[in-house]
């Protein structure tokens, strides 16, 4: 891949000694990079040498793929400026003369200031604070103010990439401030900056990396942190005992201390930085968006620890996210799951997945009993409604305006319909995540490779990933299973519920066997049951698989007869072709199955996958065993759309949670018949949006449970009486749908 | 903030005209006056008259063989030699540089001194065109010698004590023709390396004058890539001069306007150093597009004058230019080194 600076292989010196050999460094658009170390380092010499004043001993500088040295003169003066340390002395030019030479690579034959030329000139020397100097003579102001002036100059070339030998040598505190601040704004237009500075405290503050210049050709590039942590400043230096500690043990303290924000995903100097903004699909993959060598400890290959909200202090990572990375991520994930390694680290803290070992001999008791599925189904009933009815006039007599808690009250009210509860309980949530792998990722449409789906099941157990660390932080549970996860990875908190290792491409032929469909329903179910033995308040149901947006869409395209194109969305943000690729996927799987829209169980096995149909039994399974349960995003929604057409009174016990940006998902929810709470713009899946709806639940139940009655709080409430009418009258019209079998 | 700017360009571009509206007079009347001026004095409202075919035919002759042409060698060498000088200074970034100085002069006396005791000496036959053309060998030699020395020596400074070596070298192999050489063979040379302007033909001053307006044009297009050069090489070479070449390209056109004054009037001593840094102090101002017409004409004012002087102070004995420019300029260089301690 072509990066913006590339110095390969730098040699630099003169020709009778080498000063420093062999640099590899890669310098993104926007970046500061300093160097830093003692005199003769050898810094202006490196600076020199990109600069194209000292001829390069071995290696090249390549901008954006091209080699400098082979640019002419002016071609170059317009990529690159320098201030050097040099004195200059030119005899009776003003400082505006000495800005305006900056114009030279653009001004014509006789070096014309053009209209445009002043113009780049006064901003320069408006942006350096130089304007009043502009027509004093150069050899009569300060050092300092020639160091402004010759910076100003440096701008007014315009360069994408500026290079500064010591620039703040002459400057005073507070112009020396201003000059990083400066800098700073330039480097966030876009501006490359390289410079050597003698005051680390700057360097460290306005850099983004800092590149450590020692004498005998030494050379390490990181990132403030990083050389702070590592007390390189101390090595570089020399420094005898008890200095570093008196300047800079402090600043490393501090240093640690702002770490805490750094993840894996702020690493600035990452192409894609920030994430998820890039239409670049074809080198970003979202793979790296769960990085699956958190787990991993140490053998990542960066530096981190672990804290209870996941993975912190990511630094000087070896596989940031780049395409070329694929490999090498993979191969150490694949070590890894074969080792089954467990790392100390990960066992000092308690996460939520680890109290108890699964046991799933109950589960595998229901999923193998006679009992038929049609049986299963039958046994759904519809919610109280003698309780919803009682539950509706405990809240008209709270203290408050009827109805005008929202849906809130209408959620407290399904609630208490659901457990049989005038007060139900929302104290323990647990997260169902069934995590399967589809065939279908042969056609190339998935979002990241295979493999992820395993690494991202185990991570999730960990509390690891978004979803699992947003439960973690609220305190619900994370159980997660593995339906049919296609690698092999080693993890005994994931339930081992495999029915088959990853599906059948759906685009060739049907995904599974009625069969499989059938079992992995009942273990949906029995998951449900599981929930309810555990005394479990609601559920919320995510998937972790690679692929399943598209079988997903394949679903809801035959249960709700639209087309493809309806019906299928961006997924992990691929591009247009991708896309159109994604929804022949959609067309394909359909046509070649023909499944039967009456028929949901058909549909899964022909065009669903092994989440799905899991995912579908535990929306059976909670309105069997009278649960709550939470529809996350697309996918989730598809499944719950699939067990309203096995049973519509299914319905009855589903809440929705957030809107997913998906486009089959509002297709699916129409006619499942729930509309979504909120809009968040999440579109990550694994459940996430299902911790949301829980706090909008527990909301319901705290107010059953704590909220003052009229009597209580001493007020009649007599006034209120054609108001209770008129909104109770209005409320059945407005949640008929949920309420229309009370 | 505009409008100051503006104003300053305005009060800049006023001195300017002014600097220039001066020099032009002193330029005419220079010329009015050492046409005049002499042994045989001229009135100045004859001149047109004579020229016009009035007057005697001596005074016709005194005016347009000898007068004239002097006075037209005299503008064009001594502009020749005061932008010389300035492309040095500007070059080396060093205010003293000048083709007497670089050993450039020194080169032409070796080269003429060598001809003399060899072919002249043989032949018993001074011609002034084989001189002209030994003294621009030798300019050119001491040049190329530089010019040589410039791609292994990276600094200025030091290239600019290389010439002051090679100025060395040629004078002591002068000294040393000199020694072994007979009395009438070298008093000619005597002659020559004191400077002179006078006896020059139309020939002359049509060769000087098509060698010097070659120059100048290049010159005055180099002006931009010169002006680069005042902040230095190194940023010059930043900004996109190509450095190496230029530095040649400077360095040939300074020797050229050297030589061809050194080559028709011998080493004239110091025009190069004070001329130009006159001017910058009266223009306030180094910018090449200015400068160098400026020099020029400067240079003609300063060479016009020294050259009356040394023809009339003590007539009927003409003194030798250098004698008069080193006593004009050489003060001036002094005060120079005294006051640049700002």
């Amino acid at each position: 891949m072509e990066r913006f600076l590339h110095l390969h292989g730098l040699s630099v010196g003169y020709p009778t000694r080498k000063v420093l050999e062999n640099i590899e460094l890669e310098i993104e658009k926007g970046e500061i990079l300093t160097l830093i170390g003692p005199n003769g380092a050898g810094k202006s010499t490196l600076l020199k040498s990109i600069s194209g004043q000292l001829p390069l001993l071995a290696g090249s500088v390549m901008m954006q793929g091209q080699d400098l040295a082979k640019c002419d003169a002016k071609e170059r003066a317009r990529k690159m400026a320098v201030v050097l340390t040099e004195a200059i002395r030119p005899e009776y030019m003003t400082c505006r003369e000495v800005c305006a030479a900056g114009r030279y690579p653009y001004t014509g034959r006789m070096g014309i200031l053009r209209r445009e030329d002043e113009d780049a000139v006064d901003r320069a020397m408006a942006r350096m604070k130089v304007e009043d100097l502009a027509e004093r003579d150069f050899g009569a102001i300060s050092d300092g103010q020639k160091q402004r002036v010759l910076v100003a100059r440096a701008l007014a070339q315009e360069t994408p990439v500026l290079l500064m030998d010591e620039p703040t040598s002459y400057l005073d505190i507070r112009y020396r401030t201003e000059l990083m601040e400066t800098l700073r704004g330039l480097a966030a237009e876009g501006k490359t900056i390289l410079m050597s500075l003698h005051e680390i405290d700057l360097a460290l503050e306005v850099s983004d990396r800092l590149l450590c210049v020692k004498e005998g050709g030494e050379v390490f590039c990181g990132t403030p942190q990083e050389v702070l942590t590592g007390e390189r400043i101390r090595d570089l230096f020399d420094m005898p005992a008890g200095m570093y500690e008196k300047l800079f043990k402090e600043k490393a303290g501090q240093a640690a201390l702002t770490q805490q924000d750094h993840t894996f995903f702020a690493n600035r100097s990452c192409k894609y930085f920030p994430c998820h903004k890039t239409e670049d699909t074809d080198n970003f993959n979202c793979l790296f968006c769960y990085c699956p060598l958190y787990g991993m400890g140490p053998d990542c290959g960066g530096h981190f620890r672990y804290t209870k909200k996941g993975v912190k202090d990511c630094t000087g990572c070896l596989v940031p996210h780049k395409r070329e990375n694929y490999p090498l991520i993979m191969e150490k994930l694949r070590a890894r799951n074969r080792s089954g390694q467990t790392d100390a680290a990960l066992e000092n803290h308690g996460d939520p997945g680890k109290k108890e070992t699964p046991d799933i001999s109950e589960i595998l008791t229901t999923v193998n009993s006679a009992e038929p599925l049609a049986d299963c189904i039958r046994g759904i009933t519809p919610p109280d409604a003698e309780i919803a009815r009682l539950v509706r006039d405990d809240l008209d007599n709270l203290a408050m305006p009827p109805g005008s808690l929202g849906k809130i009250e209408t959620t407290a009210v399904r609630m208490a319909a659901i457990t049989g509860r005038r007060k139900p309980r929302a104290e323990r949530r647990r997260i169902v995540v069934l995590c399967a792998d589809n065939g279908l990722v042969e056609e190339g449409i998935g979002s990241a490779p295979q493999e992820v789906t395993a690494a991202q099941a185990v991570n999730m157990t960990r509390g690891l990933t978004g979803m699992s660390s947003i439960a973690g932080y609220r305190g619900d549970q994370v159980q997660v299973a593995d339906i049919g996860i296609a690698t092999d990875y080693h993890c005994d908190k994931v339930l081992p519920l495999n029915v088959r290792k990853g599906t059948a491409n759906i685009v060739k032929g049907p995904a599974m066997t009625r069969d499989e469909a059938e079992r992995a329903i009942r273990i949906g179910i029995g998951l449900a049951e599981q929930a309810s033995r555990d005394n479990i308040d609601i559920v919320g149901v995510g998937e972790m698989g690679i692929g399943n947006t598209t079988t997903s869409a394949a679903v809801i395209s035959v249960l709700t007869k639209r087309t493809a194109e309806d019906v299928t969305g961006l997924g992990g943000g691929i591009t247009e072709d991708a896309f159109r690729h994604k929804v022949e996927c959609v067309r394909r799987a359909v046509t070649v199955n023909s499944p039967d829209p009456e028929d949901p169980v058909d549909v899964l096995a022909k065009v669903g996958g092994l989440d799905l149909a899991a995912m579908c039994g535990v929306f059976l399974g909670c309105a069997r065993y009278r649960i709550p349960v939470v529809i996350d995003g697309l996918i989730s929604a598809a499944a719950a759309l699939c067990a309203v057409r096995l049973c519509p009174d299914c319905r009855l016990y589903m809440f929705p949670s957030h809107e997913s940006a998906e486009k089959g998902y509002r297709i699916a929810m129409e006619a499942v018949g729930i509309e979504p709470w909120f809009k968040l713009d999440m579109r990550l899946g694994e459940g996430s949006g299902c911790t949301m709806a829980f706090g909008v639940m527990e909301a319901a139940c705290a107010v059953l449970d704590r909220m003052a009655t009229f009597e209580k709080a001493g007020i009649d409430d007599s006034y209120l009486d054609k108001l209770r009418q008129d909104v109770t009258a209005r409320g059945e019209i407005q949640t008929g749908s949920l309420h229309d079998r009370k | 903030m505009k409008q100051e700017l503006t104003d300053s360009k305005k009060k800049q571009n006023r001195g300017f005209a002014v600097v220039f509206a001066v020099l032009i007079l002193a330029v005419l009347a220079g010329a009015v006056l050492s046409t005049a001026l002499g042994s045989v004095s001229i009135e100045p409202g004859r001149i047109m008259e004579i020229l016009a075919g009035g007057g005697s035919v001596q005074e016709r002759n005194i005016l347009t063989q000898i007068r004239l042409p002097r006075m037209c060698m005299t503008i064009l060498l001594g502009g020749a030699l005061a932008v010389s000088g300035y492309l040095l200074q500007t070059f080396f970034g060093n205010p003293i540089a000048g083709p007497y100085v670089l050993g450039i002069s020194s080169g032409a006396k070796l080269f003429v001194c060598a001809v003399m005791l060899t072919v002249v000496g043989k032949s018993g036959r001074s011609s002034s065109a084989i001189l002209v053309l030994a003294a621009f060998a030798g300019s050119l030699a001491a040049t190329g010698l530089i010019v040589g020395l410039s791609r292994y020596v990276r600094h200025m400074a030091s290239l600019l004590a290389a010439g002051i070596m090679i100025g060395y070298i040629c004078n002591a192999l002068t000294d040393f023709l000199v020694t072994f050489a007979e009395d009438a063979q070298i008093a000619n040379l005597r002659g020559w390396s004191q400077g002179s302007f006078s006896g020059m033909d139309w020939k002359s001053v049509a060769a000087a004058a098509v060698i010097v307006a070659a120059a100048m044009t290049l010159t005055i297009r180099c002006s931009k890539p010169i002006g680069a050069f005042e902040l230095g090489e190194a940023y010059a070479a930043s900004m996109g001069v190509n450095v190496r070449m230029y530095r040649v390209v400077l360095i040939m056109l300074s020797s050229l306007l050297s030589a061809c004054v050194t080559a028709f009037a011998g080493p004239v001593s110091f025009v190069g150093i004070a001329v130009p840094f006159l001017m910058r102090k009266s223009l306030r101002s180094s910018r090449p597009l200015v400068m160098v017409p400026a020099c020029f004409l400067g240079g003609a004012v300063f060479c016009l004058y020294s050259d009356l002087i040394a023809r009339m102070v003590f007539a009927p004995t003409e003194l030798n230019i250098s004698t008069v420019t080193s006593l004009i300029g050489a003060p001036v260089v002094i005060y120079m080194l005294a006051v640049r301690k700002r």
